[in-house]
């Protein structure tokens, strides 16, 4: 079957198929031209950021005393109540003495309470004494065991005041005292971070401190190489530190978050999402202290003036000046742009 | 009586003669094999370059820093005419002219004194390079290296300057040697800013840590064993491993360098690229002596690269790309054997002519004399064999045996008129030698004024007129001893030439008095048809093509290429490695090699936007084609945004050589403030552009590129306590990169280099937020402003003071042009303190022309001096000197019909063939007018004279002739440069042997009939 009725529209139709062939080319023949496009861009804070306790657990001594037994290492987890050191020496032992010496006074003091109280009933069974008598007596017998009681319980408090045990699982961090050295009431021994309590802490400066706010969300890549982590902004802390830095405080999303204390990087918070304009970033030419891309227009090429932001990748986002669908001239660029340079510019001869 | 007796005993001894030519010709042999051969005369022009390279900085840094120091020294110099800076682009480029007629060597060592002196206040990484304008010219080898994918090309450069360069140096003749391409080999600490802010290190503290670390010195000395033992301290970390332990003072505790910075062993970057087919590479440029002769300085270059090329890395190879030696030695080896040729072809027509006898031998023998004389001469005046003086001796060589042949001549006429020998020696020695001494000395006349121009013209002129004076004196010593004397002690007879010789020569002379006749019938008529004659062929002279200086095919073609300035190294290499992608792809190209930028140590003064490729050609590409080869190639490499031009090396060199020359015409602008003189000088163009009579205006200094600048914050420094200069000590390693130390690596010194790795490539942003320590560490953009200005690309300094320059081409008069540019910009108000003039190369180039005049003048006079000496009365002075124009008809004609282009030594030609028409003329009328004392009539005395002297004005004309004719039909490339130069004198020589014979006898009959018939 024929598709035309004779020859002739059959050679209109092919040649105009050729002529719309050669003008698409022809279009894009001379150089390489990418429309812009608009991209959802999320604006991003980079940041310095260190990974730190919330705070810091200090084992105190209660007593004076001279530390013994400390075989624990910085670095080491020790479980909640295990024993870390003990404390001993003349200090202690005096004070045990003492008070031993004044459980076995209020012992003897209870034992003599005890048979006076004895004494009061068989004078009571004789009729020598009066009921008013034995009560005293037992009124008496009360209070010594008290007082026994007060003295022993002194005593155990201050023989587990010389055994130093972990409060919480933690891990040690610093031990500022040696064995053998002698502590005050008081003095730290060792400092300690509690498991599981870490959170991040960013620093940011000048204009960039006024965009965080709390709850913005980001990730935190450390330095050496290990997984990114979810973080979330908790708490903006408003003291400057050295260096003009603000630091905001951050914790992880996850419940269990593979990162150490003192480990350092980068978090990137993202920030409100804008739409902008991208283009390959080989199509920008600074000219003359100002950015600007070749427009590809039906009248040929035209210079546009831009402001750029940042980049993504091979991509550049434009802050002003042009908007997504134009048709910006990639390959050569730069030398196009200046195609008429030698109009204005001689070599020296 | 008696003493006169005496004296002519004393001449007469063949023993005496024998001894002086003796000497002579063992003189004249040394001077021959020592006489340096090269491509131009040196270049003895008192002005002296100095370049210094400053990769990275600024226009008004480069002021600042380099000019102010330096010019501060200069400007005290005596002798000073004129000192012009020009700087941007990492380069200072200081032109200093001296009063003409210095010494030029002297104004070196004081310029060199001067930047001593100066060294204390310029930065540690500068060094000035001075040398005398022109040594451009004295580049004579550029090789580069194939490097293998697998060797690193900073190896390469290490091995190439520590083993080929000290053996190339040492090399008689060879003034400099260049290296570059890659950096130099280092130990690069890239500091990490994490670890730097973890640990709380400033940039700083790493900087002093390694050049602390670094120690090599002399502790005393031990008595021990009899012996004194030196002691030497030594800490030089040579290898990465070792500097990885150095430690580094940090608040807690020192910390290894290994985590605080990358170390690894790679080359320091430089703003500049040398790339071979493609693939980066090595280059090596050799400069000669000034002076020192060509071929053998590339022969021993070629030789010790051989030598040395077991000390590079495996499977590298040199690839030379340029060769001075192979342009010198085609000129001396292709001029050399035409000279032979002609002088061959010169005497076997004399054998022809004037029979075999011994006399003749005599003849033949005068013109290598001669030859050997001039070289003698040359050699003795400190002069080298190049263009210029090969160029003179060529023409010369057709004329050297003018004067032996007319004395020769003169005594076989008087042998064939019976005389006895020695009288017939005396008389015919008598008849000849005032017209031989007066035309001889007329045609030097022509070129003794040209020894006294000065400046440009004289460069060119002196050694050409040298070597003309020369051979044409010597020439005449031995025509007048040589050959009477020669002719009486070998006691030679004259002999008949062949019969078809002399059937030929008896039907010229009949064709010869034909024309005579129609001469003397009409001669005001054949002055009118000569004048005719005349004026055609100056106007058939438009017609010719113009070529400045035709070179024969050196196999490599020079492209300059330059991007918009400012444009990226990057951009720079990507676009040229497309450009010589496409040049390869041509047949006639074997390889290409470019340089982008210029090597820090070297007089190249481009910037990272422009550079040069060498492409080198096939071998086996015929001289004709190279046009055609040129214009395609330019084609080929044609790129939108890229300005071209190529040329072949040796007329780029002599071009680079002038190239401390202001251009021909510029405008400047004088001020203070960069940003105030760019404005004026943009609004300067505007009105400007209104000017007619100029043309390609350019105001390229004002060309804005653009400028990061980082002002720091006064507050801000203020509350983090931060100086300025504090700030830049942590700037400066981190952004520009800093040699901290060296370290003596066997003979080659290590640079210990630290930089981030990837600072160029920071942007704006990531620059902004660069930790900068303070009390904590705080970010660049909280501390300083960073700005992107535009600024000019270059400024310049006039004797000190800033300024623009504008360049344009005026196209009328020097005095118009800047007539009607002051009219246009005579409505701009400019700032107080600013000021416009006008100047540039434009009028020296006039002064010149009117040197030039003066000394044509000169000449002139002096020849009328010398004819009126010889001749009385005006009349003949008169004759001849008309002569002279009339005699440029054949010279021009010639020229035409040929069909070569008018090139400089053409035009040196047209200067020649003044002197050199009047010879024939000169001994015809000398004739003459004796024969009219002796009482013969004005008409038979001339008749007699042209009869008389017909055979040595043929022999003369002809021995001319016949020896420019190899050089004329343009025989061997190294011989192009002189083919107009012969044509021209050929053609002249021709039409004035031929108006001798007619013409002027003509109107000297008709003028000395004249007071006769009037009376």
């Amino acid at each position: 079957m024929r598709l035309f009725k004779t020859k002739t529209p059959f050679f209109i139709t092919f040649f105009a198929a050729c002529g719309l062939m050669l003008f698409f080319i022809s279009a894009h023949a001379d150089s390489k031209t990418v429309k812009s496009s608009a991209i959802t861009f999320t604006s991003r804070l980079e940041a310095y950021a260190r990974v730190e306790p919330v705070a810091i657990l200090r084992l105190k001594a209660a007593l004076t005393g001279v530390v013994s037994g400390l075989k624990v290492l910085p670095g080491e987890t020790i479980q909640a109540g295990s024993i870390i050191a003990r404390l001993e020496g003349p200090e202690i032992e005096n004070l045990l003495a003492d008070l031993r010496s004044a459980v076995n006074g209020a012992e003897a003091v209870e034992i003599a309470a005890r048979k006076s109280l004895a004494i009061e009933r068989r004078k009571e069974a004789e009729q020598l004494s009066t009921k008013k008598q034995v009560y005293l007596a037992e009124a008496n017998l009360a209070e010594k065991r008290a007082l026994l009681e007060n003295a022993r319980s002194r005593l155990q408090a201050a023989r587990n005041e010389t055994i130093l045990k972990s409060p919480v699982t933690a891990s040690i961090l610093t031990i500022d005292l040696a064995e053998g050295e002698l502590v005050r009431k008081g003095q730290t021994i060792l400092t300690m971070q509690p498991s599981g309590v870490l959170w991040l802490k960013g620093f940011v400066y000048g204009s960039e401190a006024a965009s965080v706010h709390v709850g913005m969300k980001g990730v935190f890549s450390p330095v050496y190489g290990s997984t990114a982590i979810p973080v979330m902004v908790r708490t903006i802390i408003g003291a400057v530190q050295p260096g003009g830095a603000l630091s905001i405080g951050m914790v992880a999303m996850a419940p269990a978050p593979l990162w150490r204390n003192g480990e350092t990087g980068t978090v990137m918070l993202e920030g409100p999402k804008r739409i902008l304009t991208a283009v390959p970033t080989s199509a920008l030419i600074l000219d003359r202290g100002r950015w600007w891309v070749l427009v590809h227009t039906s009248r040929g090429k035209r210079r546009q003036e831009v402001i750029p932001g940042p980049s993504r990748g091979d991509s550049t986002l434009i802050e002003h000046g042009l908007k997504p669908g134009i048709e910006v001239v990639v390959e050569n660029a730069y030398l196009e742009f200046h195609r008429e340079f030698s109009k204005h510019y001689q070599p020296p001869d | 009586m008696n003493g006169f007796d005496a004296l002519k005993r004393l001449f007469m001894r063949p023993l005496l003669w024998g001894l002086i030519y003796g000497g002579l010709i063992v003189y004249g042999a040394y001077a021959l094999l020592h006489i340096p051969v090269e491509v131009m005369p040196r270049f003895n022009f008192p002005q002296v370059s100095v370049i210094t390279h400053q990769p990275g900085a600024t226009a008004s840094e480069l002021e600042s820093l380099i000019t102010r120091p330096l010019e501060g020294q200069i400007l005290t110099l005596p002798n000073l005419v004129s000192v012009r800076s020009t700087m941007g682009h990492g380069t200072v480029e200081i032109d200093i002219r001296f009063v003409q007629g210095t010494d030029p060597q002297q104004d070196l060592q004081a310029v060199n004194s001067a930047i001593d002196r100066a060294r204390g206040q310029l930065p540690a990484s500068a060094n000035p390079y001075a040398e005398i304008m022109g040594n451009a010219i004295n580049e004579v080898a550029d090789y580069t290296v194939e490097i293998p994918a697998t060797v690193a090309p900073m190896r390469v450069q290490r091995a190439v300057v520590t083993t080929v360069e000290p053996a190339l140096r040492a090399l008689p003749g060879v003034q400099r040697v260049v290296v570059y391409g890659s950096g130099d080999e280092a130990i690069w600490v890239q500091p990490d800013l994490d670890a730097m802010q973890r640990y709380q290190v400033p940039v700083t503290a790493i900087t002093r840590a390694v050049k602390n670390h670094v120690l090599l010195r002399p502790g005393g000395y031990l008595t021990q064993g009899h012996q004194d033992i030196l002691i030497e301290a030594r800490s030089l970390p040579v290898r990465v491993a070792a500097l990885k332990q150095t430690p580094v003072k940090s608040p807690s505790g020192p910390v290894p360098l290994r985590a605080l910075a990358r170390i690894v062993r790679a080359p320091v970057p430089t703003h500049n690229a040398v790339a071979l087919d493609g693939r980066p590479s090595i280059a090596l440029t050799v400069f000669k002596q000034p002076g020192a002769s060509t071929v053998p300085v590339t022969r021993t270059i070629e030789k010790t690269l051989k030598e040395t090329l077991g000390q590079l890395p495996a499977g590298v190879r040199w690839v030379r790309t340029y060769n001075q030696g192979h342009l010198v030695h085609r000129i001396g080896a292709d001029l050399g054997r035409n000279l032979l040729i002609g002088a061959g072809l010169a005497v076997a027509a004399l054998f022809w002519i004037l029979g075999a006898g011994r006399g003749i031998w005599a003849l033949a023998l005068s013109i290598p004399l001669s030859l050997l004389m001039s070289v003698a001469g040359l050699y003795a005046f400190g002069r080298s064999l190049n263009l210029l003086t090969l160029g003179a001796l060529t023409v010369a060589v057709g004329l050297l045996a003018d004067d032996a042949i007319i004395v020769l001549e003169s005594i076989y006429h008087r042998w064939e008129q019976g005389e006895g020998r020695w009288e017939g020696i005396r008389l015919g020695l008598k008849d000849v030698a005032g017209p031989d001494i007066t035309g001889t000395l007329t045609t030097v006349s022509v070129f003794v004024p040209l020894l006294f121009v000065g400046g440009l013209a004289g460069l060119f002129f002196i050694p050409f007129a040298l070597a003309m004076a020369t051979a044409l004196l010597a020439s005449l010593l031995v025509s007048l001893t040589l050959i009477p004397l020669g002719l009486g002690f070998i006691n030679a007879r004259p002999s008949a030439g062949s019969t078809a010789a002399g059937q030929a020569l008896k039907r010229l002379y009949r064709l010869n008095t034909h024309l005579l006749d129609r001469a003397m019938h009409s001669p005001r008529l054949s002055l009118i048809v000569c004048a005719g004659l005349l004026i055609a062929s100056l106007v058939g002279l438009v017609l010719v093509p113009v070529n400045f200086l035709p070179l024969p095919n050196e196999g490599v073609m020079l492209e300059s290429f330059t991007l918009p300035p400012g444009t990226s190294l990057a951009d720079t290499e990507a676009t040229v490695k497309d450009i010589t992608r496409r040049l390869r792809d041509d047949p006639a190209v074997s390889h290409t090699f470019a340089r982008i930028g210029s090597p820090a140590g070297s007089a190249y003064t481009e910037p990272a936007y422009a550079g040069e490729i060498q492409i080198v050609l096939k071998p086996g590409i015929a001289v004709d084609s190279l046009d055609q080869i040129r214009r395609r190639l330019i084609r080929k490499s044609r790129t939108t945004g890229v300005q071209l031009s190529i040329d072949t090396p040796t007329i780029e060199r002599v071009g680079e050589s002038l190239s401390g020359l202001p251009q021909p015409f510029v405008i400047r602008i004088f001020g203070s403030r960069i940003e105030t003189l760019r404005q004026l000088s943009e609004k300067v163009v505007g009105r400007l552009r209104t000017v007619p009579s100029l043309s390609d205006i350019f105001n390229n200094d004002a060309y804005p590129v653009t400028q990061l600048q980082i002002l720091p914050k006064p507050a801000a420094l203020t509350a983090y306590g931060l100086t300025p200069a504090q700030l830049y000590d942590q700037l400066d390693p981190l952004l520009s990169g800093k040699v901290v130390a060296e370290v003596p690596e066997g003979n080659y010194p290590l640079d210990l280099y630290v930089r981030l790795a990837g600072a160029p490539d920071l942007s704006l942003r990531a620059l902004k937020a660069l930790p900068i320590r303070t009390a904590g560490w705080t970010p660049l953009g909280e501390i300083a402003n960073l700005k992107l200005v535009a600024t000019p690309n270059q400024i310049r300094h006039i004797d000190g003071a800033r300024a623009l320059e504008i360049l344009a081409t005026p196209t009328g008069s020097f005095g118009s042009t800047i007539t009607a540019s002051k009219r246009a910009l005579a409505g701009l108000t400019l700032p107080s303190g600013y000021r416009i003039n006008f100047g540039g190369l434009y009028a020296e180039l006039e002064k010149a022309a009117v040197d030039l005049g003066i000394a044509a003048i000169a000449a002139f006079l002096l020849m009328v001096g010398i004819l009126v000496l010889q001749f009385e009365g005006r009349l003949v002075p008169g004759l001849l000197l008309l002569q002279i124009p009339l005699a440029f008809t054949g010279g021009a004609a010639a020229l035409i019909i040929s069909g070569v282009g008018l090139n400089a030594t053409g035009l040196v030609a047209f200067l020649t063939l003044v002197g050199i028409g009047l010879n024939h003329g000169i001994v015809l009328l000398y004739r003459a007018r004796r024969n009219e004392a002796e009482g013969m009539a004005p008409e038979a005395a001339v008749r007699e004279a042209v009869e008389v002297r017909f055979r040595p004005i043929f022999l003369t004309t002809l021995t001319a002739i016949l020896g420019m004719l190899p050089t004329a039909l343009g025989w061997g490339q190294g011989a192009a440069p002189e083919q107009g130069l012969a044509v021209v004198i050929m053609g002249g020589i021709f039409w004035s042997a031929l108006l001798s014979t007619n013409l002027i006898p003509a109107l000297y009959v008709h003028w000395r009939k004249k007071p006769a018939t009037a009376r």
